[in-house]
């Protein structure tokens, strides 16, 4: 048996998709992961998303270490924002067929305590105009994550953009022993 | 059929003050461990990690940035995996060990620890060649009840 599950997948089928959103999300783990591909239409070769949780607009904290092209690498923070913005997707002035690659993990998605995530994306392209990013956000809520929404700042999602959700169920096997003191 | 992979083996729900995260008893049938911890300290301290019940013989290389500064990175002779701050909303900690049965490496860790308006990726390693029996995290200021940590099993 396997304790990572999948949850549900969505791809853009059409020409353009306005945003991408789970919804009914189940309570029944103990983490999500989020793996995200994706192109925008921005006019541009990178694209800022914003993830929101719940159709939330408030308490959205973060920050982001990114290096961009080939110079010096940089970070930016949010504090009590609309959105996690620190997502990428690649732009519609990249190379054809180049998609960004994004991993989100949250934990304790259905405490009462805020909820932690950790942040890894990446756009692609066949020129120096690239970027890489690790960062994290928290989203100081205490409802259950029941819904996640991704939606690109400036463009919409483009075809063949494709975000795949899972859970982990964390527990025991009857042997490992696990103890705080 | 693709080989099963990403085990649950053990969690741990800490009580207030708790400073030490144990797994023991570990099963010798993946290559690698994965730690999920989610967690809270009223004060601000350090997390570091413990090889086989030490936080000896231990170094790491750190990227990481605070508040929006710029990015920094430095290196050093300690266990140090992740930093928390009083301030703090939640702590996401997680830490891949790799290849943790090997006896002719010695063994690494990789670890993504966020916070509130900080971001640290680490590189840990362990200088030695002996097959790790448990893993773990110690906290220089106690945990806040109901801090959970999560084993994983790797194939």
């Amino acid at each position: 048996m396997t304790d990572i599950y999948f949850i549900a997948q969505t791809e853009v089928e059409t020409a353009t998709a306005t945003d991408i959103e789970f919804t009914s999300i189940p309570a029944d783990y103990d983490e999500l992961i989020l793996i995200l591909s994706a192109r925008s239409t921005k006019s541009s070769t990178t694209d800022n998303i914003a993830l929101t949780f719940n159709s939330s607009a408030a308490a959205y904290y973060g920050l982001i270490l990114y290096q961009e092209n080939s110079g010096t690498p940089a970070s930016a923070n949010a504090s009590n924002v609309s959105s996690s913005n620190f997502l990428y997707a690649t732009g519609d002035t990249a190379a054809a067929n180049c998609f960004s690659t994004t991993t989100v993990r949250i934990s304790g998605y259905t405490t009462t305590a805020a909820k932690p995530f950790t942040i890894e994306s990446a756009t692609t392209n066949n020129s120096s105009s690239v970027l890489q990013a690790f960062g994290n956000g928290v989203w100081n809520n205490s409802s259950t994550i029941n819904s996640l929404k991704l939606d690109p700042t400036t463009g919409d999602f483009m075809q063949y953009s494709k975000a795949t959700l899972y859970g982990v169920l964390s527990g025991s096997d009857g042997s490992t022993t696990g103890s705080s003191s | 059929m693709a080989t099963p992979t990403y085990i649950k083996l053990a969690e741990v729900t800490a009580s207030s003050g708790n400073t030490l995260i144990e797994f023991s008893s570990l099963p010798t049938t993946y290559r690698d461990l994965v730690l999920v911890g989610n967690y809270f300290n009223s004060s601000g301290g350090v997390v570091s990690a413990r090889w086989n019940g030490a936080t000896t013989s231990q170094r790491r290389i750190r990227m990481f940035a605070r508040d929006g500064n710029s990015p920094y990175t430095d290196q050093a002779a300690d266990a140090n995996i992740g930093e928390y701050a009083a301030g703090d909303l939640r702590n996401q900690i997680v830490v891949h060990w790799m290849d943790y049965r090997a006896t002719d490496k010695y063994k690494v860790a990789i670890v993504r620890h966020a916070g509130l308006n900080r971001a640290f990726m680490y590189a840990n390693h362990w200088e030695s060649t002996s097959a790790v029996t448990s893993v773990g995290l110690t906290f220089n200021r106690g945990l806040v009840a109901g801090s959970t940590f999560a084993l994983y099993g790797i194939e």
